[in-house]
């Protein structure tokens, strides 16, 4: 039974979740979202600043999160500009340097928290604090889902570890727990309690026989009705999420392509083809991490190091991610998302040391896939990279644009909470309107 | 009430001219030309007596006669004409005034009646009493949240007694599980949480008492009232009672963001704290007042007359609340021993003396002179026989490396020395060491450390440092350099069975100077002023002093003095110092050997109880945040409540102490003149006996909330709550002993054509039953439950903590007693849920939850299936059955009767024998624990 019939929206939210009408047509029927977590610096990515290199080890004067800017520091990376459209693109990402006429790059991206997991936060809630429902919990409460057999909103964490919040991160807040993210583990089963620890057949068949006859005497109760309907869905997920995960049919071009082959890449090129498993599957809204609270893109003290080693596991898997999708159709309706909770500063962090600090004034997040113009930049950074130098896009902007592309109007999309109309970008947040194709 | 009606005015009702005009006449005109004064005949404070004058007065005020004190605003006197030109419709204040800030109205129809009057507006009609068997099940769920054992139900089916349910009620109020049960529901909307939260979201350790304290409140069934006022100022009432100190932990049960919090940008930490403030300022107002007022920190409330400086008023009257701020493992929350009982204190106090007074005797005879005029410092370690603190608390313990020898702290592999926090914040400072050299460091060392624990990764830390080799130095160490800076200062060779002096000050300016033995060592310095580089302040509560003794280097003794020596200071010092040989042993022997014995006495005494509870500190003066950003102060505030309420004006400074504004608050909300007050917790026991409340959302009383379905039942049940001393008990009995309570559950599909969703009631909603009491009905079904009470929280899941900062949690399934327990005991963590708890909508602790979503999920199908919970007392559930019944008819029966409360029908009785012995009896208590009947409450 719903708690709530929110404004207008809530009904669609039902315990079956049927997938639902959105606001108007959308552009992309599903998410599959990236997710760097540490803070990947724009300025050693994709944001060329060739002022940097000129005032290397000049004096710049910032505020920073630790407090200890040091001097510019230009990136150990070279940038070049790439494919057909030119846009730069450095070195550290050689593979998604190739895809860059299917990247939409947004440089002026603009968060709330300097702090990892506020941050983190911010990026999947659009709230710094948590128990705030995440954006594909809010996406699967305003869609409903496109299959019966797997979960709407499946989020793969890091092989190493959850990223800083953990299961928060993916939390329903306060919508209904039937829009909870599952996280697959790594090892087990991917979904808990998924497999039987005894043969249930006989039991089972009780059971059903047992709840439908219950039902049946209380007629009019439809949560009786879907009980019994969410045993069968139980059984049909049994099959189909080891099914899912099951990477052994994926071809030996397939797993190449991916880099299963070699250490660095083989656990984030598992995620990817999981994840373009999901979206052939119908599932709403992926999210991969990359990165975790203990080993993320937190580059403080060594950025070549830690920059380098991170993309190494990156860059392949998503590169070959983009393709796999655009061959096999999928890019169509699918907007992909490379976000990351921070960028980090155009200053070394202390006096001269090779890191970079936390910056949330100004950082870079990218678009792939449906609906957005593909090759394109969009907003610029100052001539360090320290803040926006021209249409600043707020993290908010940036999920009114993914809920835009989906169909639907994030003002909308609300659910009523202690108070409040909810939504996932609190009281702000316009559509990004140039990049859309 | 002025205010209220230009609060109207000014938000939700701007276009409603009824409201605006009546009340610009009775702001302006009222005091002459009102009801008492009816100057010149004229009586502008009803319709009817203004009626025909109002053109005549539009005229003299736009020629500005009137009023005789100064013209009307302009903005005003065109309101007025647009009123009058809109022919003056006319609302009387109260009308204008939101449902549930009203005074509460005396109704003398009883619960029934209303119910019934409002069924009939509706053409409806209450549905027949519920069979006993249902009645049974339903109430001792709803009162206890356990299922009725088989015998119980018989013995209250056959019972033929009219009192029989009466009797029945009074004893499931009585049960102390009754307590248990609504302290669930209570902690829901408290946010209860036992971890921190956000990044780390480390355990606290101490947060369950406020959990006992909360059920045992329901069990004595205390005035709510009191509990209320307990829960806001508890400390307060009465200086240092332990049940007031524990109760406010309802302020502080909110996340902590430890990391913004330590943040080296002022900015963040102050935003985070603003944060945190919003959200204790909602937890108190919405538990207790069901208003959002936290909506009004960035602008006037969107929808209730709640203006935003009313927001600052609020949360100015709790600013001065904090969490106890560090590491809540080794909180403590109590370091003056205040709940220690008087003789254990007056005991502790003697020890004291007499420890102080054998240390100054041994401090005299080291010859450590103590002129009145030289700096004291405020922590000393001679180590000299432990590693007691010989002026604060500031103690710390050998561990098992280190030792006293030859009254030096001596080691034979490194050894880390660490004192208890510290009891007062330090900023300015002066770390001084004397130390003594064994031989040649073989590297080099930081021998005494200032440092706060909970920031983050190092945002704080200052010490002495010996640099290793090639060119040995002294340096301030500070982790990740913030403060570190080269002195080019001499290479120190370090001379073998010498005794050496070190000390670094850290001044106001953020100077930062180094002296060996007695005199300046390089040059000082300034590090950049740019946030971190900045003075450090350690944190009481938190920071500690650490050593660190090496088998070359000897502590002699060591010294922290919150201010920076100069450098005639140090020479002195120096020159007085530690001297460097021990005095005779006999002087010394007799006093060491008591005060040994001493330390040992003072170990054994019980240590102060700790509790995650409100520390206060006196708050500064609060502002209006524009947009509710810290860096936008505006105007001033003083401490109140809301003004849309009566007696919101506490008559406080700006500059009132914390606990005058606490104490303030918690009798303006606790409070029988409050309508809300009372209302609110009303609404909250009929939402969980009826599945939604008269108002649907028991947070919100505002007008979001919604207008309430039985507006006057909610004042009739309130009216005898407060005539009943506040007795939650007494209302739990008038509710579950009214008919509305007792009647059937069947569906009607004529009435639910009308009213599908029950807002008249007329049956009683089945529904789900919550998590908590799924778990629950398992362990007594299948005779596992623990019934052990209160105490630290029992911990189903295991805790790894790879990133060294902060924690994760994996859930765990054992059959060890400690995990049997009520899930009200079960450890409310942020990131450990449990996954069939969370199946079957257990929230994430911290989120304040007033009404759980009841969903049906394959999720939660899977979890009842599979879980690890409740395949193993599925298991337990059959060998208690084949314990109680011998042949498969019989256990069959039983089965159903624990797990249903009924017999099996035949058919019932035929497919339940063809499991068992097609398969086994645990298959069929597997099955029963994953029957809807089950988890239904009929």
């Amino acid at each position: 039974m719903m708690l709530e019939a929110g404004f207008g929206f809530g009904w669609l939210a039902t315990s079956s979740l049927d997938a639902a009408v959105p606001h108007f047509a959308a552009k992309a029927k599903r998410i599959l979202q990236v997710f760097c977590v540490g803070g990947m610096s724009h300025m050693d990515t994709f944001d060329y600043k060739p002022e940097l290199d000129k005032r290397d080890g000049k004096p710049f004067d910032m505020p920073t999160f630790f407090g200890q800017a040091g001097n510019l520091y230009a990136s150990p990376w070279k940038f070049r500009q790439r494919g057909q459209s030119g846009l730069w693109v450095s070195d550290l990402l050689p593979h998604l340097a190739q895809r860059a006429d299917q990247l939409t790059v947004i440089r002026s991206m603009v968060a709330k928290s300097a702090n990892h997991m506020p941050a983190v936060a911010q990026m999947n809630t659009g709230f710094i604090l948590t128990g705030y429902p995440a954006m594909g919990a809010w996406v699967t409460y305003g869609l409903g889902t496109e299959n019966q057999n797997l979960p709407a909103f499946v989020v793969l964490p890091d092989h190493r570890n959850y990223p800083w919040g953990g299961t928060l991160q993916w939390s329903n807040g306060f919508l209904p727990a039937t829009v909870q993210g599952t996280a697959f583990r790594g090892s087990g089963d991917p979904v808990p309690d998924l497999s039987s620890p005894f043969d249930q057949k006989r039991a089972l068949r009780w059971v059903n026989e047992t709840n439908r006859a219950y039902a049946d005497q209380h007629p009019g109760e439809s949560d009786l009705e879907a009980r019994v309907r969410s045993y069968e869905l139980a059984a049909q997920m049994q099959l189909s999420v080891p099914d899912v995960v099951n990477l052994d049919g994926e071809t030996e071009a397939t797993k190449r392509l991916y880099g299963f082959d070699q250490p660095e890449t083989s656990y984030m090129a598992r995620r990817c083809v999981l994840a373009r498993r999901l979206i052939e599957r119908g599932v709403r809204f992926v999210q991969v991490y990359h990165g975790a609270s203990g080993k993320d893109w937190d580059a403080h003290g060594d950025l070549s190091g830690n920059h380098g080693s991170m993309a190494r596991e990156y860059d392949q898997p998503v590169s070959a991610l983009l393709q796999d999708l655009e061959s096999r159709g999928l890019l169509k309706d699918t907007l992909v998302m490379g976000v990351t909770e921070f960028g980090r500063t155009p200053v070394a962090q202390g006096a001269g040391k090779k890191g970079r600090d936390h910056h949330p004034n100004c950082f870079t997040c990218w678009l792939a896939g449906a609906g957005v113009k593909p090759g394109m930049a969009y907003g610029s950074s100052d001539e360090v990279g320290y803040q926006p130098a021209e249409n600043p896009v707020t993290v908010y902007d940036f999920h009114a644009t993914a809920l835009h592309l989906l169909g639907l109007d994030h003002e909308k999309l609300t659910y009523y909470h202690n108070g409040i109309r909810r939504r996932l970008t609190d009281v702000h947040g316009h559509v990004v309107r140039p990049i859309l194709a | 009430m002025r205010i209220l009606i230009a609060l109207y005015a000014g938000l939700c009702f701007s276009a409603d001219l009824a409201l605006e005009g009546p009340a610009i006449l009775a702001r302006r005109c009222a005091g002459c030309h009102g009801a008492r004064n009816q100057t010149a005949g004229v009586d502008l404070s009803k319709r009817e007596t203004a009626a025909g004058k109002l053109e005549a007065v539009l005229r003299r005020v736009r020629l500005g006669q009137m009023p005789p004190n100064g013209p009307l605003p302009l903005a005003e006197q065109e309101l007025l004409g647009r009123w009058i030109a809109a022919g003056a419709p006319w609302k009387a204040k109260e009308e204008g005034v939101w449902w549930s800030l009203r005074p509460l109205r005396p109704v003398s129809a009883t619960l029934d009646q209303l119910v019934a009057a409002k069924l009939r507006e509706n053409g409806l009609a209450v549905s027949p009493p519920a069979d006993r068997r249902t009645l049974i099940r339903r109430v001792t769920y709803g009162l206890t949240g356990l299922p009725p054992a088989p015998e119980e139900v018989e013995a209250f089916v056959k019972d033929s007694r009219p009192d029989a349910y009466e009797k029945l009620v009074d004893r499931l109020l009585a049960s102390p599980h009754y307590g248990e049960r609504w302290a669930r529901h209570w902690l829901d909307v408290a946010r209860f949480t036992e971890s921190e939260g956000f990044e780390r979201d480390l355990m606290r350790e101490h947060a369950w008492p406020y959990r006992d304290y909360v059920i045992r409140s329901f069990n004595e069934d205390k005035p709510y009232l009191q509990f209320a006022r307990e829960q806001i100022a508890g400390d307060l009432l009465e200086a240092g009672a332990r049940e007031g100190v524990i109760a406010t932990g309802f302020l502080v049960s909110g996340p902590t963001d430890a990391v913004g919090l330590t943040s080296a940008v002022e900015r963040e930490r102050e935003a985070v704290r603003e944060d945190q403030l919003e959200e204790m300022v909602g937890a108190v107002s919405q538990t207790f007042l069901g208003l959002t007022t936290n909506c009004a920190r960035c602008h006037d409330h969107k929808f209730d007359p709640i203006p935003q400086r009313d927001y600052y008023r609020f949360k100015a009257a709790l600013a001065g609340v904090w969490q106890p701020f560090h590491d809540p493992a080794s909180t403590e929350l109590f370091p003056d021993g205040r709940l220690l009982d008087e003789r254990q204190q007056e005991a502790a106090k003697a020890l004291k003396n007499r420890m102080a007074a054998l240390e100054q005797r041994i401090a005299d005879a080291h010859g450590v002179s103590r002129h009145p005029l030289d700096p004291q410092p405020i922590a000393r370690w001679n180590f000299d026989v432990d590693a007691r603190d010989q002026i604060g608390a500031l103690h710390a313990s050998l561990g098992s490396k280190a030792q006293n020898v030859d009254g030096r702290l001596k080691s034979t592999g490194e050894a880390t020395v660490l004192t208890a926090p510290l009891t007062q914040d330090v900023t300015e400072k002066t770390l001084e060491i004397w130390f003594f050299a064994r031989s040649e460091p073989a590297k080099g060392g930081n021998l005494m450390e200032i440092a706060n624990r909970r920031g983050y990764r190092g945002a704080a830390i200052d010490g002495i440092r010996l640099t290793g080799g090639p060119k040995r130095q002294w340096v301030n160490v500070s982790t990740a350099s913030f403060r570190t800076a080269e002195v080019h200062g001499p290479e120190e060779v370090i001379e073998p069975g010498k005794r050496m002096h070190v000390a670094i000050t850290y001044a106001a300016d953020g100077t930062i100077r180094i002296y060996r033995n007695g005199a300046p060592y390089g040059e000082e310095y300034r590090p950049e002023a740019s946030a971190s580089g900045k003075l450090q302040t350690y944190l009481a509560g938190d920071a500690i002093v650490r050593f660190t003794s090496t088998p070359d280097l000897e502590l002699d003794e060591a010294r922290l003095y919150t201010l920076a020596l100069s450098e005639q200071q140090v020479a002195n010092s120096y020159r007085q110092g530690a001297p460097s040989r021990l005095p005779t042993e006999t002087l010394i022997q007799g006093p060491m050997r008591e005060l040994r014995a001493l330390v040992e006495q003072m170990e054994k005494l019980p240590k102060p109880e700790k509790s995650f509870a409100a520390q206060p500190r006196e708050p500064g003066v609060s502002h209006v945040l524009r947009r509710g950003d810290v860096t936008q102060k505006g105007d001033m505030v003083t401490p109140g409540g809301l003004s849309s309420l009566p007696g919101a004006d506490f008559g406080l400074p700006a500059v009132a102490p914390e606990r005058e504004r606490r104490l303030a608050l918690a009798t303006w909300i606790a409070n029988e003149n409050n309508p809300l007050f009372s209302r609110v917790m009303v609404n909250r026991l009929w939402s969980h006996h009826f599945g939604t409340g008269v108002v649907e959302n028991p947070n919100d009383f505002g007008a979001n909330g919604g207008a309430p379905s039985h507006e006057d039942l909610l004042d009739r049940l309130a009216g005898d709550f407060i005539r009943s001393g506040w007795s939650l008990k007494k209302l739990h009995k008038t509710i579950v002993m009214s008919a509305t309570y007792r009647q059937a559950s069947a569906y009607r599909p004529e009435a639910a054509a009308k009213d599908a969703g029950n807002r008249w009631l007329w049956r009683y909603s089945p529904r789900r039953l919550e998590g908590e009491a799924v778990r629950d009905a398992m362990l007594t079904v299948s005779g596992k439950l623990n019934r052990q009470k209160g105490g630290p929280s029992f911990r189903p899941f295991t805790v790894t903590n790879p990133g060294g900062s902060y924690q994760k949690y994996e859930p765990r399934d054992s059959d060890e007693p400690g995990l049997q327990r009520r899930s009200v005991y079960r450890m409310n963590i942020n990131t450990g849920g449990d996954p069939m708890l969370e199946s079957l909508d257990c929230p994430v602790p911290s989120v304040k939850t007033p009404k759980r979503p009841s969903t049906t999920t394959p999720l939660q199908a899977l979890s009842l299936m599979n879980n690890p919970f409740s395949v193993r007392l599925s298991k337990a559930f059959a060998a208690r059955v084949r314990g109680e019944a011998a042949d498969v008819e019989a256990q069959v029966t039983r089965a159903f009767l624990l797990a249903l409360g009924r017999t099996p029908s035949g058919a019932e009785l035929e497919a339940g024998g063809a499991l068992v012995r097609d398969q086994n009896l645990e298959a069929l208590c597997w099955g029963l624990f994953n029957a809807s009947e089950f988890i239904q409450i009929p």
